[in-house]
Formats: C-alpha cells, sequence, structure tokens
C-alpha cells in the first residue's frame, strides 16, 4: 500500500469566480482523496472541485521552505 | 419491452404493482441498513477522513430512504408501522450481509463495494422507468453513489496491497459480502424480474444488470488478485459456486427464513427514545 499523502483541495461555487484552496485531506491513493475532498468540505455547493498532490506542487516563492498551506 | 409510463402506482397492472413494490420495498431496506453500517462506522474508522466519508455515505442513505419511504407511502398506501416500526423482522428485504454488525474494517469496505456496488447497479437501471415517480429521483441517488463506489474502490485497493492480514482479511469479507448479495439479485429467469423488464420499470434486462456488476466486481477483483469466489467464462464473470434459487422467496430476497439482528432494528427504529416520538397531526 502507498502511504499517506497530503493532498490540497481546491473548489469554486461558480463558474465565473477564479478556483480557490479550501483545505487539504490524508488519503492513501487518489481515489480516496476524491472521496475525501467531496465528503470533508461539502459545505458549499461547489460547481468544480479537484485534488492536487502537495509534493507535485512546484513552489515558485517559498524562500523559507514552509509548507504553503498548512497541516 | 413496453414504452407506456405510468405516472401513479394505480396505473399500472397488478401483477407488475406487486413487481415494483416488492423492489422498492427490498432496495429501501437495504438503504436503511447501509445507512446504520455507515453511520455506525462514524466512530473506529482506520483514519479520520474515513469517518468523514462514512458518516456522509451514511447522510446519503437515509435521505433516498426517506425518498423511497414517501414513494411507498404516497404510491402503494404503506406507513411507517408498515415499512418499519411493527414489521416482524422476518419481513425485512435487505441484503442478509447487513443482517448483523460490521466488526471489522474489511466488513465495511466489502459491503461498500458488493452490496452498495449491486444496489447502484440497480439503480442505473431504474433510470428511466417507465414508473414516473421512480424515475424522477433515481438520477440524483445515482449521481451520489458515485462517491460511495469511489470510496469502496479506493479502500478495496488499499487493503488489496497493504500486508497479508490485511488482504487476508478483504477475501474472508467479501466472499461475506458477495454471496448474500448474489441472492438478494435472485435470478434472472423468475418472474417477477421479467415482469420489471416487459413493462419498462428496469431499462434493460435483469440479467444484464446482474451480469454488469458482476463484470465490475470480477474484474477489480482479479486486477487486486483477491479471491472472492468468482471465475471469468467466456468474457464474462460468474460464481464459482451456483445458487440453488428452489426456495428463492420474492417478498425477501432470500433462499432460506432470516431476519436482521433485532438489536440493529432497535436503534433503526429509535426504540430507546419512543417517548418522545411526536405523533402526526390530524
Amino acid at each position: 500500500m502507498t502511504s499517506q499523502r497530503i493532498y490540497e483541495v481546491f473548489a469554486r461555487k461558480t463558474h465565473e469566480e477564479p478556483i480557490m484552496h479550501v483545505g487539504s485531506v490524508n488519503a492513501p491513493n487518489d481515489d480516496l482523496a476524491k472521496v475525501y475532498a467531496w465528503t470533508a468540505y461539502d459545505e458549499e455547493k461547489w460547481v468544480e472541485m479537484c485534488v492536487i498532490r502537495r509534493n507535485e506542487i512546484i513552489p515558485v516563492l517559498n524562500p523559507d521552505n514552509q509548507p504553503i498551506w498548512g497541516n | 419491452m413496453s414504452t407506456t409510463t405510468f405516472s401513479s402506482a394505480k396505473n399500472l397492472p397488478d401483477d407488475c404493482r406487486d413487481a415494483v413494490h416488492s423492489l422498492l420495498l427490498a432496495i429501501a431496506d437495504t438503504k436503511m441498513f447501509l445507512g446504520f453500517h455507515y453511520g455506525e462506522w462514524t466512530f473506529g474508522t482506520p483514519a479520520l477522513e474515513a469517518c468523514i466519508a462514512a458518516c456522509s455515505m451514511s447522510q446519503d442513505e437515509f435521505g433516498h430512504l426517506r425518498l423511497l419511504h414517501a414513494c411507498l407511502s404516497t404510491q402503494f398506501g404503506d406507513s411507517q408501522d408498515t415499512l418499519l416500526e411493527k414489521r416482524p423482522l422476518n419481513e425485512f428485504a435487505n441484503v442478509a450481509a447487513l443482517d448483523r454488525p460490521l466488526v471489522k474494517w474489511a466488513d465495511f469496505v466489502a459491503i461498500n463495494l458488493f452490496t452498495d456496488g449491486a444496489l447502484t447497479v440497480i439503480l442505473t437501471g431504474l433510470q428511466r422507468s417507465s414508473f414516473e415517480p421512480v424515475a424522477n429521483f433515481v438520477d440524483k441517488m445515482v449521481e451520489e453513489e458515485k462517491h460511495h463506489l469511489r470510496n469502496a474502490q479506493g479502500w478495496f485497493r488499499t487493503l488489496a496491497t497493504y500486508n497479508s492480514e490485511t488482504k487476508a482479511a478483504l477475501e474472508a469479507a467479501s466472499r461475506g459480502a458477495l454471496f448474500p448479495t448474489l441472492e438478494w439479485l435472485g435470478s434472472s429467469d423468475h418472474a417477477m424480474m421479467k415482469t420489471l423488464e416487459t413493462y419498462g420499470i428496469i431499462n434493460t434486462a435483469w440479467e444484464s444488470l446482474r451480469q454488469s456488476f458482476l463484470d465490475w466486481v470480477g474484474a477489480i477483483s482479479q486486477e487486486q488478485k483477491i479471491a472472492v469466489g468468482l471465475e471469468q467464462k467466456n468474457g464474462h464473470w460468474g460464481p464459482t459456486v451456483s445458487i440453488d434459487f428452489s426456495k428463492w422467496n420474492p417478498s425477501v430476497r432470500r433462499c432460506a427464513p432470516a431476519q436482521p439482528d433485532e438489536k440493529i432494528l432497535y436503534h433503526l427504529r429509535g426504540s430507546k427514545n419512543a417517548i418522545f416520538k411526536l405523533g402526526e397531526h390530524s
């Protein structure tokens, strides 16, 4: 089994607004990351939601090498 | 297959009305027990996110149950007494694998994949149903069920590949979930299933729905090298051991008399809080 990964969750409520970061989830694979994002961040009627593995994000400006979004 | 549509149960032919009533009741019962078990697994999951997902799936199932009970009530004259409160235990038509508590996480995962999966395949068969009251709400259910199946597949793959202990637990749990689910699906040759097909209550042959379920879970099990009791012949998956449907009871969808644990019904009925139940206004 792959170990737990951190996935960042992005979503938007209307097609007119930009997609925004809404939180993160821990999951062992992409399938579960999608379910966990959908169930953990269900407080809004999102029109779009996606997850991305945190370790695949390429920082452009992060001089202190701190986690970009916490946890 | 008929192209006639039925706006209410009153318009259904007599034999068809009984078949639709039995099927909806069996789906409602199975969803009720799924909702209970998913809800129980709000606690004790291997990960915090998994408990949120389990709780969310429980809410989905009880939401679907409300729709089904409303349909059974308005279309077929059922009441909360006949559906739940005063119904004898041996008349519940849920998948038998849900009769008892799901003790291990592997049991939860197997039920999530095999039982919830089979139920969802049947719901897809009810899309565009000739029985309009069902056609009106089933799309919403199918949409929500996609998340349940994604959760099931994600955990099935995880347990299958983590270590030999989780794999063995998953294999045992899968066999424990699959065969009662196949029993609940019944024989495609049964008169009830033929009636559902003939009047266009389902959008394809029952056998086609059953086979698509078997092909789906067969492929997933093979991919993860989990022996669940299925084998592939002529390109299609089927059980290695055939089920004897000669004594199958269509009203409870079981081959032998059995019933759910009374303690589960005690919770589902809210018996502990019976004194707080509010009567209906006239």
